[in-house]
């Protein structure tokens, strides 16, 4: 433990690798996303990118926060205002750190 | 243990075996280096086998020859002239039915493009030797298809052998029956077993080597630089590997992987198409007394030995 | 002793095992001339062409049994890759938006990584490229240690060293990458160096200090223990100040000096071969040791290019590489064996016959000194460990 953080959980192997796969994929969209937009029209026009994109973005983000509630609710994982939870993908530990 | 000295007399001498034939018109040995390649072979207890091109050779060359009474290996149109030597046949460019007679060793090259007429090829030139020695070419350049065929070829000659069989006839053919008589690796053994000599006197790796740097000569004496990796032990692939029969050509290794010791993709697959098709044609032969002393050839669940060792992947087998 | 245990092994890179590593060599052009570098061919000439990049990019992502791997590092190198980062910001969005159109897995499993002379890091172009690619990329900076050291090898064409203009770039690279490694570079000159480049560079931020000997043929009699003697004092100083709770140096490693069981231990050291390296004009090569300007005594030694595709023949070499088909009988008696290195692309240009399968050895007495070290390092942090005064 230090000042930013505490451990309050942990999840299984299984779990792990589920958000795991999940923040790829969130991140992964976020950074084609502010590719598309700095590319020339040309590069892009040939396919329904954008569309396919938006959506994608909207429906990885509500998985990756449905992960959370379901797990912070079946753990029973601490909650405190000015604080978020974050995961150790090494090990599965679950932290609450101060923001 | 170094056995046997090529003594290559003509640079345009028709391969025996992998390596391209040289182009003509060639450089011929001069009766002086002859003279020094049959002292060097005997001082070594080396056996001498000659390689003929057409060119005809000095008469001092043919004195020198005469004395040593050494084995050869000779083109086809001179089969007639040299009646104890190994003749070389190219598929569609030889006629076997014009060998006379019938030899105790014939060697018969495929070219790709007659890969379709292996099983034909092979049933005539059994008619003409006791054992044939056969050279698929341009197996490098084999695609999956070319694989495929030379596997149904191989059924077919596998029939003619077992019909052979049969009838009491002892005839080998290196592809298929080999495999059956061998209980370890026997390859070629370039560099090891045997050292080629080219007419200026100059010592290769065999054949197929003549144009890739020498590895000493008949004067300076044999220098083989990084020669443990001729050994089985030092090739990672073939050593895990019991297509025994296998030529594990380094020539072929050399051009196609850029390694003496790597076999390509193509020259294991042929291998073992060739093994399967051995245990196959032992199985359906085991009733004959022969082929029941024979130990079983184990079925195996792959066909490229390099899928056992490698966990890199290559995509296919 | 679990912290021993943590502290004894390397740690292990992104994806390890499972990510494939393709490089693309944007350039072969560099600003600097360090002397030990290996890129004996620097040219301004050979730079990659987008139409290329892409190509290579098309190929491989089409080819999945080939390229079967779960994860991805997608590299540029050099030459110094900066030079050519638009092209690399444009090859990156490609590879992005393919890997997306294509529903290719690599795109939830994707990393970039640079490794850079740091010259150009402040660069408004190069902090874009960052802030786009912010949670997909690694960077390195090369700084090797103390101004001394530094200068006398990282050298600028008309010889001024580079210390200065890459250290002015460290606070802000260790701000955006606070974990980031440096990766140091020892030949014979710079020796007596050692210890203090190490401690400087902590004394920066840089946590992780990662040190390679040279494999050629450079190192002369008495260096064995002039590195032994570095290493000696280092490890005092680690120990003594506690340095070892917070920083790491990849000379120390508890697991070399073991001897290695023939059957057990046979793998190959090297990922030549399991990587894939693309040069300027679209050729493949098994790493960029390989390449036309890593060259002085042997041919390239391409494994086919992206027109044609993989060769997947000459590739197999490579991945059947064993330790004991390229040592010689020394290595393979050795009885501190373990963590002696060698690259492929040194063996292959020393080879008496183009073979990869041929190990220069001239790193022996270096990794024999460096074991010797390690032995007193890792007995003297037992035995302040095992006080209990961790």
């Amino acid at each position: 433990m230090n000042d930013q953080r505490r451990k309050i959980g942990a999840v299984t192997p299984a779990e792990r690798d589920e958000i795991k796969a999940l923040y790829e994929r969130k991140n992964a969209l976020g950074e084609l996303f502010r590719a598309l937009v700095g590319m020339a029209a040309e590069e892009t026009a040939a396919s329904p990118l954008y569309e396919r994109l938006v959506a994608d973005m909207a429906a990885t983000a509500g998985k990756f926060q449905a992960w959370w509630d379901e797990k912070s609710r079946t753990y029973g994982w601490e909650n405190i205002s000015g604080h978020s939870w974050e995961i150790d993908f090494a090990t599965g530990d679950i932290y609450l750190r101060r923001q | 243990m170094l056995t046997h000295l090529l003594v290559l007399l003509d640079t345009a001498a028709p391969s025996f075996c992998y390596y391209p034939s040289g182009r003509g018109p060639g450089q011929t040995m001069s009766p002086a280096v002859l003279a020094t390649a049959v002292a060097f072979a005997r001082r070594r207890s080396l056996a001498l086998v000659l390689l003929y091109g057409e060119t005809p050779l000095p008469a001092a060359c043919r004195d020198i020859i005469a004395a040593a009474g050494p084995a050869a290996i000779v083109p086809a149109a001179l089969a007639g002239r040299h009646p104890d030597a190994v003749p070389v046949l190219v598929a569609g460019q030889d006629d076997p039915g014009a060998i006379p007679g019938v030899r105790p060793q014939l060697i018969v090259r495929l070219p790709r493009e007659r890969l379709a007429d292996l099983a034909a090829v092979v049933g005539v030139a059994l008619e003409r030797t006791t054992r044939l020695n056969l050279y698929p070419l341009d197996i490098d350049r084999y695609t999956d298809g070319d694989l495929a065929l030379y596997r149904r070829q191989l059924g077919l000659v596998a029939g003619l052998l077992a019909a052979r069989y049969r009838q009491g006839a002892l005839t080998e053919l290196s592809i298929l029956s080999d495999r059956l008589l061998l209980s370890r690796m026997n390859n070629c053994d370039a560099g090891t077993v045997h050292l080629t000599v080219a007419p200026d006197g100059r010592l290769h790796l065999c054949p197929g080597f003549l144009h890739a740097g020498a590895v000493g000569s008949l004067t300076g004496g044999i220098a083989v630089a990084n020669a443990r990796l001729l050994a089985l032990e030092n090739a990672p692939v073939c050593a895990r590997c019991d297509a025994w029969h296998c030529k594990r050509c380094i020539y072929l290794n050399r051009k196609t992987t850029l390694e003496w010791n790597t076999p390509s993709r193509q020259q294991c697959l042929l291998a073992h198409h060739e093994r399967e098709t051995t245990r196959l044609l032992r199985q359906r032969l085991a009733d004959l007394p022969a082929f029941a002393r024979q130990a079983p050839i184990p079925a195996l669940d792959y066909l490229d030995p390099f899928s056992q060792i490698s966990d890199g992947g290559l995509g296919h087998e | 002793m679990d912290n021993l245990d943590r502290l004894a092994r390397p740690e292990p890179s992104w994806e390890e095992d499972r990510a494939k590593n393709i490089t693309f060599i944007v350039t072969e052009d560099c600003q600097l001339r360090c002397k030990y570098c290996y890129l004996v061919g620097k040219n301004p000439g050979r730079r990659m062409d987008l139409a290329v990049a892409r190509q290579a990019v098309d190929y491989i992502l089409r080819e999945r049994a080939l390229f079967a791997e779960p994860s991805v590092v997608w590299e540029f190198i050099g030459g110094e890759p900066l030079l050519e980062i638009d092209l690399i910001d444009r090859i990156s969005d490609y590879i992005k938006l393919r890997l997306y159109e294509t529903g290719h897995p690599w795109f939830d499993s994707y990393r970039f990584s640079l490794s850079t002379n740091g010259l150009m890091y402040g660069d408004p172009r190069v902090q874009r490229y960052i802030a786009k690619n912010r949670t997909h990329l690694s960077i390195g900076i090369t700084i090797d240690g103390i101004r001394e050291k530094h200068d006398l090898m990282r050298v600028f064409p008309d010889g001024r060293g580079s210390y200065d203009a890459v250290a002015a770039q460290l606070p802000l690279w260790l701000r955006q990458f606070p974990g980031a490694a440096t990766k140091v570079t020892i030949a014979h000159d710079d020796l007596p160096y050692i210890k203090d480049s190490v401690l400087h560079l902590w004394g920066l931020g840089v946590q992780t200090v990662n040190i390679n000997v040279v494999f050629e043929n450079i190192w002369q009699p008495g260096d064995d223990a002039l590195l032994e003697d570095q290493l000696l004092s280092l490890a005092d100083a680690i120990v003594d100040r506690g340095l070892y709770r917070q920083y790491r140096c990849s000379l120390f490693d508890d697991t070399i000096g073991r001897p290695l069981d023939p059957a057990g231990d046979n793998q190959n050291w090297c990922g030549s071969g399991k990587m894939l390296a693309i040069g300027a004009q679209g050729e493949f090569y098994p790493c960029v040791r390989f390449a036309p300007h890593s060259m002085s005594r042997q041919a390239p030694r391409s494994v086919g290019n992206c027109r044609d595709g993989l060769d997947t023949n000459r590739l197999r070499p490579f991945l059947a590489l064993t330790r004991l088909a390229q040592s010689p009988p020394q290595c393979v008696a050795c009885q501190i064996a373990s963590g002696c290195a060698w690259c492929q692309g040194l063996n292959y240009e020393c080879s008496d016959t183009a073979t990869i399968y041929q190990r220069a050895t001239y790193i022996c007495p270096m990794h024999k000194a460096r074991v010797r070290a390690n032995r007193y390092y890792w007995d003297r942090l037992r035995r302040k460990l095992g006080a209990g005064t961790c």
